[in-house]
C-alpha cells in the first residue's frame, strides 16, 4: 500500500477527531446511580477507599491514621488511603479528581459546599432516615441538604467570634464587651497603636476577607442568597453596610489590610500586635503549640460579633462535612467508614485533635475538649451560630471569584457600589449556569 | 547570466538549477522513492505531534464552542464563550499583567543576561563558578524557587527582604500581600529566575562571533561601549529575537509561580492569564469557558511572535 502525504494527514486528522470525541464524551460516561446503602454490615465491606481531606494536618494526621482509620480498618477489613490537601485547593482537588477519573470515596468539605456538588451530581444522597436518627440538631443540617434531600454530614463545627487581649483592653480603660458593631469600631481605633492594630479582621488566622465579609453580612441582617438560592443577596443594604464598615475601620487604622503572619509563624493576635481579632475554635490546637500562654484560663478573652442593626450578636459557622462521591466504586465501605467517623468516640478524638467543635453534645468528653476554651466559649453560644457562607448551588463559583471582589474594595480598587455590582453580576451569572 | 547561491549545509556557492529545465525520468522517480522514504521516517515524529499536540489544540478548540462543567457532557453553545471573555473584566485585567510582566521583566532579564554574558565571554578567574551559580535558578524547580522567594518575602522580621530593609532603617514591607508591591515582586522572581538561560543562549552566540571583527574595530580605534553596541549587539540579533520569543511565550505560560507565591492575589493584582483559565475550568467547573481563554491565548501568542519578528527584525533562518 503507497502511503501518501495525503492518507497521512487524513489518517492523522481522523485519529485527532477521534480522540477529541472520546475527551469529550468522557464526562457523560460517569454513571453515579448507585444507590447508597447505608446498612451493609462490617463483615460484608471489603476493598479499599480513598479518603479526601483538608483537616488533620500536621501532627493531627497521626490521630487520623492511628485513631480514627486503624479502627476502622481492624474491623471491618476495609484499606483506607487519604488524601490531604490544604483547604484553598480542596475545590479543584475534587474537580481534577473528575477531569482524570480518579476521586476519592469519601470527601470532606465544608459549609456550603454541599449544594454546589450535589447539584452537579458528585456527592451521592444520604438516607434520610439515617440522618435523622442521629439526633443532630436542626441548625447544623440546613447546609446538608440540597432540593430537600441530604448529601452530607457535618464532623465537626469550626465556631468563629471575637478574641481580645484583656490586659490591652483594661490598658484603654474598656471593661465591658462592645454592644453593637459602631461600639467595637471605636474599641478598636482606640486600641490601636503603639505597633498594635485594633482589631485583626483580615489577616487570615481565622478565615479570608470573603469570609469577614459574610460575617458582616450576616452582622448587619443581610444573607447571601435567597431561601431557594436563587437570587443573590448579597448586594444589598447589608453589604454596603458591610463593606463600608470595614473601610472606616481601615480608614481610622482599627484595621490593617495588610497586617499578615509568615507562613508558621503565630497570628498577628498571638503576637499581641493586634489587641482583639476574629478567632476560631480551631485555632485552638495552633496556640497551644506556639503560644500556650494565651490557652490560660483569662488570658484570652471572648464575644460574639455585636449586630449592626440592634439584633442578637452573631457567631460564624464554618466546619467539616462528610459526603460519599457518588461515583464511588466502593460506596458500600465508603457509607461504613462514613458512618464510623460520627460515632461518638471518633467525634471526640477527633475534636481534640483538630480544636473544632462536634456537631453533637453527645460524645464523651476528653482533657482535649475539657481544656478547649474556645470551643467552650463556642459551644455555650451555639444558637448564634447563624453567619454561614453558601446557600445556593452556584455558590463554589461565586467562592472562588468572592475574594478577589472584597479585596479590590478594600484595597481602594473599587467602590462600594462597583463592589455590590460586581458580586451581583458574579451571582447572576453563576446562578444562571445551574 | 549564471547565479549563484550558498548552499544550507556547506556555505559553498553551487550553480543554481534553471527552474524550467526538464527532468531526466530516472532522477524523477528516484526524487518520488526519496520522497516516500522522507514522508516514512517523519512518521513517527508527524504523529507525536498529531496526537500529542495537535489532537489536543483540536479537542481545545471544539470544547471552546461547548457548555462543559467536566461532569456533563459537553453542549454546543456557539461563540456564547468567546462573547463572555470580551466581557470578562478579570481575564483581561490577567492579560495586562502577563503584559506588564514581559513589558517589565524581560527587558531587564535580557540586558542582565548580555552584560553577564559579555563578562561571562571573557578569560575571568572562576568563571565557570559564576556561570553556574547565574544558570542555577533556571534549572531549579519553580516550586522550589517560589518556596525560597515566599521565605525571602516573608512579611515578618524573618524574611531577607526586610531583614535588609530593616538593616537600612525601613519598616518590614508586606511584600505579597499589598496589592500595589505583589506585582513587582512577582517580576523581580521572574527576571532572578529568567537571567540563566538567556545568559547562556547569549553565551553560545557570542562563541560564534567573528574574533575579526572585533580585532578590525580594533584598528579603527573603536572602544568597547563602540564594539558592543555596533558588532556586538547586532551579530547576536537572532539569538535576540529567539530569546525575546521564548521569553515572551514563557512569560504567558506563567502559573507555578502564581499559584504558590500569591493565588493571584491579593485583589487579584498578581493574576495572570494561566492562573486565570485554571480558575476557570477547575474553581468554577467552566471547561468550555477555559478552553475558549485558552485559544484566545494562544492567538495572542501568535501575534506576540510576529510582532516580536517585526520588532527584531528576524530572519527566515531565525
Amino acid at each position: 500500500m503507497s502511503l501518501t502525504r495525503r492518507t497521512l494527514l487524513a489518517a492523522s486528522g481522523a485519529g485527532a477527531v477521534a480522540l477529541g470525541g472520546a475527551a469529550c464524551g468522557s464526562g457523560g460516561a460517569m454513571d453515579p446511580s448507585v444507590p447508597l446503602d447505608i446498612d451493609v454490615a462490617d463483615a460484608d465491606l471489603s476493598g479499599a477507599i480513598g479518603l479526601l481531606t483538608p483537616d488533620f494536618v500536621g501532627d493531627d494526621r497521626a490521630v487520623l491514621d492511628d485513631d480514627i482509620i486503624a479502627p476502622f480498618t481492624k474491623r471491618t477489613g476495609v484499606d483506607v488511603s487519604v488524601d490531604q490537601v490544604d483547604w484553598n485547593k480542596l475545590n479543584e482537588k475534587i474537580s481534577t479528581g473528575i477531569a482524570g477519573g480518579i476521586i476519592a470515596d469519601v470527601i470532606m468539605t465544608g459549609v456550603g459546599w454541599t449544594q454546589p456538588f450535589a447539584e452537579k451530581g458528585i456527592f451521592a444522597e444520604i438516607p434520610a432516615d439515617f440522618i435523622e436518627g442521629l439526633g443532630y440538631d436542626e441548625s447544623v443540617l440546613v447546609s446538608t441538604r440540597y432540593d430537600g434531600r441530604y448529601y452530607s454530614l457535618p464532623q465537626a463545627l469550626d465556631l468563629r467570634f471575637i478574641g481580645f487581649h484583656p490586659e490591652l483592653l483594661e490598658k484603654k480603660g474598656i471593661d465591658s464587651a462592645p454592644e453593637s458593631l459602631d461600639e467595637l469600631a471605636q474599641a478598636a481605633a482606640e486600641l490601636t497603636g503603639d505597633g498594635v492594630v485594633g482589631l485583626d479582621f483580615l489577616s487570615g488566622s481565622a478565615g479570608s476577607a470573603r469570609q469577614a465579609f459574610v460575617f458582616l453580612l450576616y452582622a448587619f441582617g443581610g444573607t447571601m442568597f435567597s431561601d431557594d438560592g436563587l437570587a443573590p443577596r448579597l448586594h444589598e443594604e447589608p453589604g454596603r453596610l458591610a463593606l463600608q464598615w470595614m473601610l472606616d475601620c481601615m480608614d481610622t487604622g482599627a484595621i490593617d489590610y495588610s497586617i499578615q503572619a509568615a507562613e508558621g509563624q503565630p497570628s498577628p493576635f498571638q503576637q499581641k500586635k493586634a489587641a482583639m481579632s476574629l478567632v476560631s475554635t480551631g485555632n485552638w490546637p495552633t496556640w497551644q503549640t506556639m503560644t500556650p500562654e494565651l490557652c490560660e484560663k483569662g488570658a484570652v478573652g471572648t464575644f460574639l460579633l455585636p449586630s449592626g442593626v440592634d439584633a442578637d450578636p452573631v457567631m460564624f459557622q464554618g466546619g467539616t462535612f462528610i459526603s460519599i462521591s457518588s461515583l464511588s466504586k466502593n460506596k458500600d465501605a465508603a457509607a461504613g467508614f462514613m458512618k464510623h467517623m460520627l460515632e461518638p468516640d471518633i467525634l471526640g478524638k477527633a475534636s481534640a485533635a483538630t480544636g473544632k467543635v462536634p456537631p453533637t453534645p453527645d460524645i464523651p468528653e476528653t482533657e482535649g475538649i475539657r481544656s478547649n476554651l474556645l470551643m467552650a466559649f463556642g459551644l455555650e453560644n451555639l444558637p448564634y451560630a447563624g453567619a454561614t457562607e453558601g446557600g445556593s448551588a452556584a455558590y463554589m463559583e461565586v467562592r472562588s471569584n468572592l475574594d478577589g471582589i472584597v479585596e479590590t474594595c478594600l484595597t481602594g480598587r473599587a467602590t462600594v457600589d462597583q463592589t455590590l455590582a460586581d458580586m451581583k453580576k458574579l451571582c447572576d451569572g453563576a446562578i444562571s449556569r445551574i | 547570466m549564471t547565479t549563484t547561491a550558498p548552499t544550507a549545509a556547506t556555505g559553498r556557492t553551487a550553480p543554481a538549477a534553471s527552474p524550467t529545465a526538464p527532468e531526466p525520468r530516472r532522477h524523477r522517480s528516484v526524487r518520488t522513492a526519496e520522497k516516500r522514504w522522507g514522508l516514512l521516517l517523519a512518521a513517527p515524529a508527524t504523529l507525536h505531534t498529531l496526537i500529542w499536540i495537535g489532537a489536543p489544540i483540536v479537542v481545545a478548540i471544539v470544547l471552546s464552542f461547548t457548555a462543559y462543567d467536566i461532569i456533563h457532557a459537553p453542549e454546543f453553545s456557539g461563540l456564547e464563550n468567546y462573547a463572555t471573555i470580551f466581557t470578562d473584566g478579570l481575564f483581561w485585567l490577567s492579560v495586562l499583567h502577563n503584559v506588564i510582566i514581559a513589558a517589565v521583566g524581560i527587558p531587564i532579564s535580557m540586558f542582565l543576561a548580555l552584560v553577564f554574558a559579555t563578562m561571562l565571554n571573557r578569560a575571568l578567574p572562576g568563571r565557570g563558578v559564576f556561570r553556574v551559580m547565574i544558570f542555577l535558578p533556571h534549572i531549579t524547580a519553580t516550586v522550589a524557587v517560589a518556596m525560597i522567594w515566599l521565605w525571602i518575602y516573608s512579611p515578618s522580621q524573618s524574611g531577607l527582604m526586610n531583614v535588609v530593609l530593616g538593616v537600612v532603617g525601613i519598616k518590614p514591607l508586606p511584600f505579597l500581600t499589598n496589592p500595589d508591591l505583589a506585582l513587582g515582586s512577582v517580576i523581580l522572581v521572574t527576571i532572578w529566575q529568567g537571567i540563566g538561560l538567556k545568559m547562556l543562549i547569549y553565551l553560545a552566540a557570542l562563541q560564534g562571533v567573528d574574533e575579526q571583527l572585533y580585532e578590525a574595530a580594533d584598528l579603527d580605534g573603536a572602544n568597547f561601549v563602540q564594539k558592543f553596541f555596533r558588532i556586538t549587539v547586532p551579530m547576536l540579533k537572532p539569538a535576540t529575537f529567539f530569546i525575546l520569543v521564548t521569553s515572551l511565550i514563557s512569560n504567558f505560560q506563567t502559573f507555578d509561580l502564581i499559584y504558590i507565591l500569591t493565588e493571584g492575589g491579593p485583589a487579584n493584582s498578581t493574576s495572570v492569564v494561566t492562573y486565570r483559565i485554571y480558575q476557570t475550568a477547575f474553581q468554577e467547573f467552566r471547561v468550555g469557558l477555559a478552553n475558549a481563554q485558552s485559544v484566545i491565548l494562544l492567538l495572542i501568542l501568535v501575534v506576540l511572535a510576529f510582532l516580536s519578528r517585526r520588532i527584531v527584525g528576524g530572519t527566515d533562518d531565525d
